[in-house]
């Protein structure tokens, strides 16, 4: 079977609005690859964090919902 | 050097004006009595590989000759008063977005749809001041169908020098009076300097000395707005301190050019105890009366001014400073009067005289009757 | 995918843009996002293209965001102004992005017109039912009965059916979308892009702050989840009665679909 593709979630804290007024990529992605990030960005929010990458599948619902372009995949080397 | 001389219609020689100064762009809407300038240019154009469009009203025709200077082309459109008043808007964007373009009001009777075909100088203050906010108009009133060619060439000449639109207050009588016209075989027309990619930071807009354009298609990835604006044309509606110096550079732009947009005509001032003053039509018979009254002894001078916007005072104080009257003649109730009295009110004593009826020319005698009172 | 550390789209965003100025969760940025793909996968250039842009939130899309020609017109006018463009620059891809409030109420004389002389144009009006950017007003959008800020009690008339009013004008390619299907947008505007004619995208898109909070739908993810559901793809619709469509949006390609179109 070919090894599952990995993927590297980039989440611009700077640019996310939070999850107070959006939340739409957490609520698009169904295999818990974020959160909400504990620190704060500088408008004062708890920017979205990808605190699990490596169960990303590569759907790219949440870049492609995100209203503030926030969000893009990396793709990076398949795990052995 | 005269190419051809032609007996034209006054809309007539306003058209071919617009084709010499190289004008390939007309949008506009019918309307009594400037329609026939369309007319001339939805045959005229397209062989010029120039476009024609008649668009669904006033607002559309003053949009769409706006984003289609922004194209590249020199544009313009023709009206009366009520689309005039349609077009203030528009204008307004025009002159915030520093889009050369030229707008002819060919005036008539107002207010409201009034009369049509009756000439009238309606629309002296709506050319200065329909639009909102603060800003200065350039315009220029023809009184000959000899004018309405060469003043339209001029118009479109300043619209490309200053990056402004221009207005060119004719009236019905003006538009459709039929007299020779000399066209000349060439005509100067300021070429429009456009913004280019390696500009280093030079400004776009709000420059007083006037801004090379940043015309689309050039890869300038240029932005318009008519929002307050900095000299990169980016949107700025938060800090008062932007609106500030938004209004005052363009206006400034204006002011700084003034000296060399002023044409005022004028005759036997110098020792005139009455000074006759009008623009337009009414130009013409001020001068024609002035001269009737000077060849029967009396000491009285005219001025008609060509340029009525930006306003003539300097030129007007001028002239009139040693004249105990002045008389302006205009076919309205005085609207260029209150800006005559700023001007000369402190040495001369300044009354309005419109035609005895309003719509009709001032008759001599009417006019030499208040002059002798 | 990328392996560069910037949005894949940051390419094509002006730059020194920070954050937007949309509200969290508005549809907008969702658009623009469609809208840059669109360009992108066709491999085409920002210069190629002159974006036209009335008043409200949605005109804020192409400006200041997008690196390329952009004109920011009076409210309600960005067709008259787009149609000076093309028509002195026929080369140019002229595309429209605005609201439906700016191109249906004081735009509307100018969508019918445009769409009756079948211009090539692509237009995208980004339709939240609301006037959004002066605080909640009633648009000839908003369905019956939402109480907005100038309707408290309650907004009367039907609203417009943009699709409809535009293909009965001349449109020659309409389809219609909502924010919950951004890759479909794309494609429309690819097709919308090499269509010849007057082409009219309609996206219904979320407006949490104004709409969601007036209607009662709610949060961005809320009014997402709700266009899903009041989405209801153009084939399937063909089966169902007018009763069953009723408060449904019917998605798709409506006029002038390519072949092998929508599901």
């Amino acid at each position: 079977m070919a090894p599952k593709k990995q993927y590297h979630v980039h989440v611009d804290g700077a640019m996310c609005k939070g999850t107070e007024g959006c939340g739409l990529c957490l609520a698009v992605c169904d295999q818990d690859v974020l959160r909400i990030a504990d620190s704060m960005n500088q408008r004062g929010v708890h920017p979205v964090e990808a605190s699990a990458s490596q169960q990303c599948n590569g759907c790219t619902l949440c870049v492609l919902h995100c209203p503030d372009l926030a969000i893009w995949l990396e793709q990076i080397a398949a795990a052995a | 050097m005269t190419a051809e001389t032609r007996l034209l219609q006054g809309n007539a020689a306003c058209a071919e004006g617009a084709l010499a100064a190289g004008c390939r762009f007309f949008a506009g809407y019918p309307i009594t009595p400037a329609t026939e300038i369309a007319e001339h240019l939805a045959r005229e154009l397209p062989p010029r590989d120039g476009v024609f469009i008649q668009m669904e009203d006033e607002i559309a025709s003053m949009g769409a000759v706006i984003g289609a200077s922004w194209a590249g082309a020199m544009a313009m459109t023709a009206t009366s008063g009520p689309g005039m008043s349609l077009m203030q808007e528009n204008i307004g964007y025009a002159v915030s977005t520093e889009t050369p373009c030229v707008v002819v009001d060919v005036q008539r009777g107002g207010p409201s749809t009034g009369i049509p075909a009756v000439p009238s100088q309606s629309d002296m203050v709506q050319a200065a001041r329909g639009s909102h906010g603060d800003y200065e108009i350039v315009a220029l009133a023809p009184s000959s169908a000899q004018e309405m060619f060469d003043l339209t060439v001029r118009a479109f000449d300043l619209a490309e020098r200053l990056r402004t639109p221009v207005l060119l207050l004719a009236d019905a009588a003006v538009g459709h009076m039929r007299e020779i016209v000399e066209i000349p075989a060439t005509v100067v027309c300021t070429p429009r300097r456009v913004a280019t990619a390696d500009g280093n930071g030079a400004p776009r807009f709000l420059d007083e000395q006037v801004a090379p354009m940043p015309l689309f298609g050039h890869g300038l990835k240029a932005h318009v707005t008519g929002s307050c604006h900095d000299e990169a044309g980016m949107r700025n509606v938060v800090d008062a301190e932007a609106l500030d110096h938004y209004v005052r550079r363009l206006s400034g732009k204006i002011r700084h050019a003034r000296d060399d947009l002023m044409d005022v005509r004028s005759g036997d001032t110098e020792d005139a105890e009455v000074i006759l003053i009008g623009w337009g039509g009414v130009g013409r018979a001020a001068q024609a009366i002035a001269t009737r009254a000077r060849e029967a002894g009396q000491a009285v001078g005219w001025i008609r001014p060509i340029t009525v916007w930006p306003f003539a005072d300097t030129e007007l104080a001028a002239l009139c400073q040693d004249a105990k009257r002045v008389l302006v003649l205009e076919n309205n109730l005085g609207q260029m009067l209150p800006y005559v009295q700023a001007a000369v009110g402190r040495r001369s004593e300044v009354d309005g005289l419109p035609p005895r009826i309003l719509g009709t020319l001032h008759r001599p005698e009417d006019v030499l009757q208040a002059v002798a009172a | 995918m990328t392996t560069s550390t910037q949005h894949p789209m940051g390419k094509y965003l002006r730059p020194g843009a920070e954050a937007t100025t949309f509200c969290p969760g508005c549809g907008d940025g969702v658009i623009a996002h469609s809208v840059l793909r669109a360009i992108d996968d066709d491999g085409a250039d920002m210069d190629d293209f002159v974006f036209v842009c009335g008043i409200g939130c949605a005109g804020w899309i192409p400006s200041p965001y997008f690196h390329a020609d952009t004109l920011h017109t009076t409210h309600g006018r960005p067709l008259a102004f787009a149609t000076g463009v093309k028509l002195a620059r026929p080369q140019a891809g002229v595309i429209v992005i605005s609201g439906d409030g700016d191109l249906s109420a004081i735009g509307g004389n100018h969508l019918i017109h445009a769409a009756r002389r079948d211009l090539d144009l692509t237009v995208i009006c980004v339709n939240n039912r609301i006037y959004g950017m002066t605080g909640g007003q009633v648009a000839p959008t908003t369905p019956e009965g939402v109480g907005t800020v100038t309707t408290p009690y309650g907004a009367e008339g039907r609203p417009f059916d943009l699709c409809r009013l535009v293909e009965a004008a001349g449109a020659t390619y309409v389809s219609r979308w909502t924010t919950a299907q951004p890759r479909f947008i794309t494609r429309s505007v690819k097709r919308a892009l090499t269509h010849e004619g007057f082409a009219f995208i309609e996206v219904m898109s979320q407006c949490p702050v104004h709409f969601g909070k007036l209607s009662g739908e709610g949060s961005a993810v809320r009014m997402h989840e709700i266009m899903q559901d009041q989405s209801v793809p153009l084939r399937q619709a063909a089966s169902l009665s007018p009763g069953q469509l009723q408060d449904k949006w019917v998605v798709g390609e409506l006029v002038g679909a390519t072949t092998g179109g929508e599901r």
